[in-house]
């Protein structure tokens, strides 16, 4: 005899299917400014006629310090704050997030071109379960509304008679996933 | 009795549906993200200098038995003899044309500042002075520095011409 609630069963079953796959759309991992600082910027620099050189922009001090045939008169120096952070959803298992950066930055005035190598990075902030070790590649293992804040600088090399101009380019971070 | 059993088991196998299927989907975690930044730098001329006029300590005469001196002030263009010398025409102070980024102050120094002048006779030894080592340039960028200097004549010094070089070096 055939049981008068069975076709009710079936679709209780069937919607608990539908939701599941939302359960999946966690542990979002961000990329941010966690303030306005958003340029790494080496202020205002002079080279030599015969003499190359190079700006060392530090992400620990956020200054400049010069070698060779450049000089630096200032301007605005800063090196960019940037934030990689889990939101607060999902699971409280560690996530381990990699951390890139561009290996080099080309800046550009239209004309000229100077290269920015090696980027360089500094831990400010962070509540990680994982540390970062602040290399390009490296990882950070997150839970659940952690982050960590990080500083990029770098070295730029000026050719002998660099011409003048205002040189910009980009650095552009990524996190995986 | 019979129906109550099987309702219970139908009820159980969703739910156990439900915590399988969390099990698998729940490691399938966030997306990459990625944020960029500018990078920038201006960068200012490049000082360059350039010879206008060269520094000459003109005739010099004399009787030569003493040691002389020939002095050119850098910053006034006067002269001045001492000793030996009795007399010193045409001297001129050397001339130097910097230029480089508006109302930056610059440094001007000699790559040696005492210079040896070579000639018939034994060699004379003159030292350096500038008019301005710090000359800011002007909103045109553009800055002139002279040069002068200490001529040492010696005794009994072989009449003749005399010369020698010197390098004017400018940066900021």
């Amino acid at each position: 005899m055939d049981h008068p609630y069975r076709p009710l069963r079936g679709l209780a079953f069937l919607a608990f299917l539908v939701l599941v796959p939302g359960l999946a759309n966690a542990q979002t991992v961000f990329a941010s400014f966690p303030t306005s600082e958003s340029t790494l910027s080496f202020g205002i620099l002079a080279g030599d006629a015969d003499l190359a050189g190079t700006a060392i922009l530090s992400p620990s001090t956020q200054s400049v310090t010069v070698t060779g045939g450049t000089f630096s008169f200032g301007g605005t120096v800063s090196a960019p704050l940037f934030r990689v952070s889990r939101d607060g959803s999902g699971g409280n298992n560690p996530l381990s997030v990699t951390i890139s950066w561009n290996s080099s930055i080309i800046v550009s005035n239209g004309a000229q071109t100077a290269t920015v190598n090696p980027i360089t990075c500094h831990v400010v902030a962070s509540n990680a379960n994982d540390a970062f070790n602040c290399t390009n590649g490296g990882t950070v293992g997150l839970r659940r509304d952690q982050f960590v804040d990080f500083r990029l600088g770098g070295t730029l090399s000026l050719a002998a008679n660099q011409a003048a101009g205002a040189y910009t380019g980009t650095l552009t971070v990524t996190t995986n996933p | 009795m019979m129906q109550t059993s099987l309702s219970k088991t139908f009820l159980a196998l969703p739910l156990l549906a439900l915590a399988g299927a969390a099990l698998v989907l729940a490691p399938a975690t966030g997306h990459a993200a990625s944020v960029g930044a500018t990078a920038s730098v201006t960068i200012q001329k490049v000082v360059g200098i350039t010879k206008a006029k060269d520094l000459a300590f003109g005739t010099l005469s004399g009787t030569f038995t003493d040691i002389g001196t020939a002095n050119i002030n850098a910053v006034s263009g006067g002269f001045s003899i001492t000793g030996g010398v009795a007399t010193m025409t045409g001297p001129a102070r050397g001339e130097f044309d910097i230029t480089g980024e508006p109302n930056v102050a610059v440094s001007v120094s000699f790559q040696d500042p005492t210079i040896k002048l070579s000639g018939p006779g034994s060699f004379m030894e003159a030292d350096l002075t500038l008019s301005n080592a710090s000359p800011t340039l002007d909103g045109s960028g553009d800055a002139k520095v002279y040069v002068g200097g200490l001529l040492t004549i010696g005794a009994s010094q072989v009449s003749g011409p005399y010369s020698g070089s010197f390098t004017v070096i400018a940066n900021y």
